[in-house]
């Protein structure tokens, strides 16, 4: 249940950071198409933070993915010496 | 040629303490203090080495800004009180004030507390520094979006003081002061219009427009809040800070929204400056918060 909750917050803020990066990408559009000059580089001052922004979502949601790491402690074979 | 401006006497010493900008400073250290908290269990001595570093390397990096801004501060009435526009403080002095004191937050942090912080923490100077301040502060509509990444580094120095690295956690506090800065700037910017057109600072009011200027301030605002509660999903922080960061983000949104919607902006757009910082202030202390009432059920 608990996992449930999590997984529909995860997914719903990433879709809710997702369509809020496009909106800020259609303004910018809007507004460089108003004012031309320099677009390139506004163009990437805009583009930047919005690569990172999709890597990151990456990054989370491998982490959010991954399985619990289990350490289990194996009885050491015959004759091994373990430091 | 600007009016008479009544001012109170003032000593060097407080001159000084007014070139580092200790208000703005005291928001920078509650994010850099609270992340130490999240990220392990720091000894006082360590928190007091890099709120003192902090401090220092912040304060140095604003002085260098007002030596750097000394022609436009004279023309804007929210600065030109400043000690070099008053002309109580010659330039150089301030310039070697704030290098000096930006130099010592290095050397303190690198040996006291690891290099990878002192690093971190002067990153955020440069940043500051040629990025934003000798950079685009003048030459782009978009200055604090990617300027606001120096006021985020404070959180990447206090993750980095506590473990001597930077994981996934921290450069989400650290896109979370990114993505806040735009809607919190862009809220002064909307009611300081004629300053900033006074001294020629292309912010995006003046060059965008207020309609697209307020539309953004709203998205970004939305993508702000999503960011919060996203180190939930992998187990960062538990049911205290969403509840938390749930709350506070969703007053910033109505406060936005009032932005967005209203004809007279100007009392909203208040609102929301004065709110965000109290906003980013009470999401940081959620943070420690949660790490000390889990409530987890496990």
């Amino acid at each position: 249940m608990l996992q449930l909750v999590v997984t529909i917050l995860f997914w719903t803020a990433v879709l809710a950071a997702l369509v809020a990066q496009a909106r800020i990408l259609q303004s910018t559009r809007r507004v460089l198409a108003a004012v031309p000059a320099r677009s390139a580089l506004e163009w990437g001052f805009a583009l930047v933070p919005a690569a990172a922004l999709v890597l990151t979502l990456v990054l989370a949601w491998r982490a959010a993915v991954r399985p619990p790491v289990i350490e289990v402690e194996l009885p050491a074979a015959p004759g091994e010496v373990r430091s | 040629m600007t009016a008479p401006v009544a001012e109170a006497p003032r000593t060097l010493w407080s001159d000084l303490v007014s070139l580092t900008k200790p208000r703005i400073i005291s928001l920078l250290l509650v994010t850099t203090v609270a992340p130490m908290y999240v990220a392990g269990t720091p000894r006082l001595t360590t928190v007091l080495l890099v709120m003192l570093g902090g401090y220092l390397m912040a304060g140095g990096a604003n002085a260098v800004n007002m030596y750097l801004d000394r022609d436009i501060d004279d023309v804007m009435t929210r600065t030109r009180l400043r000690p070099i526009p008053s002309g109580r403080m010659h330039a150089t002095a301030v310039i070697a004030f704030g290098v000096g004191i930006a130099s010592a937050a290095t050397w303190m942090l690198a040996t006291f507390v690891n290099v990878l912080t002192a690093a971190l923490a002067l990153a955020g100077f440069y940043f500051y520094v040629f990025i934003y301040t000798r950079w685009l502060k003048r030459s782009s509509p978009q200055n604090i979006v990617i300027g606001g990444a120096a006021g985020a580094f404070p959180p990447l120095v206090g993750w980095a003081a506590v473990t001597n690295r930077l994981d996934l956690t921290a450069w989400f506090l650290f896109l979370i002061v990114f993505y806040w800065t735009p809607p919190h700037f862009w809220a002064l910017a909307l009611n300081k219009q004629r300053d900033y057109g006074n001294a020629k600072v292309p912010m995006a009011p003046l060059v965008w427009g207020e309609a697209e200027t307020k539309e953004q301030m709203w998205w970004y605002t939305i993508l702000l809040v999503a960011l919060t509660v996203l180190p939930v999903a992998f187990g960062a922080f538990g049911p205290v800070y969403l509840a938390l960061a749930l709350a506070l983000g969703g007053v910033l949104l109505h406060g936005v929204w009032r932005v967005r919607t209203a004809t007279e902006f100007a009392k909203p757009a208040w609102w929301v400056y004065g709110y965000s910082l109290l906003y980013l202030a009470l999401l940081f202390a959620a943070m420690v918060l949660d790490r000390f009432v889990p409530l987890t059920g496990a």
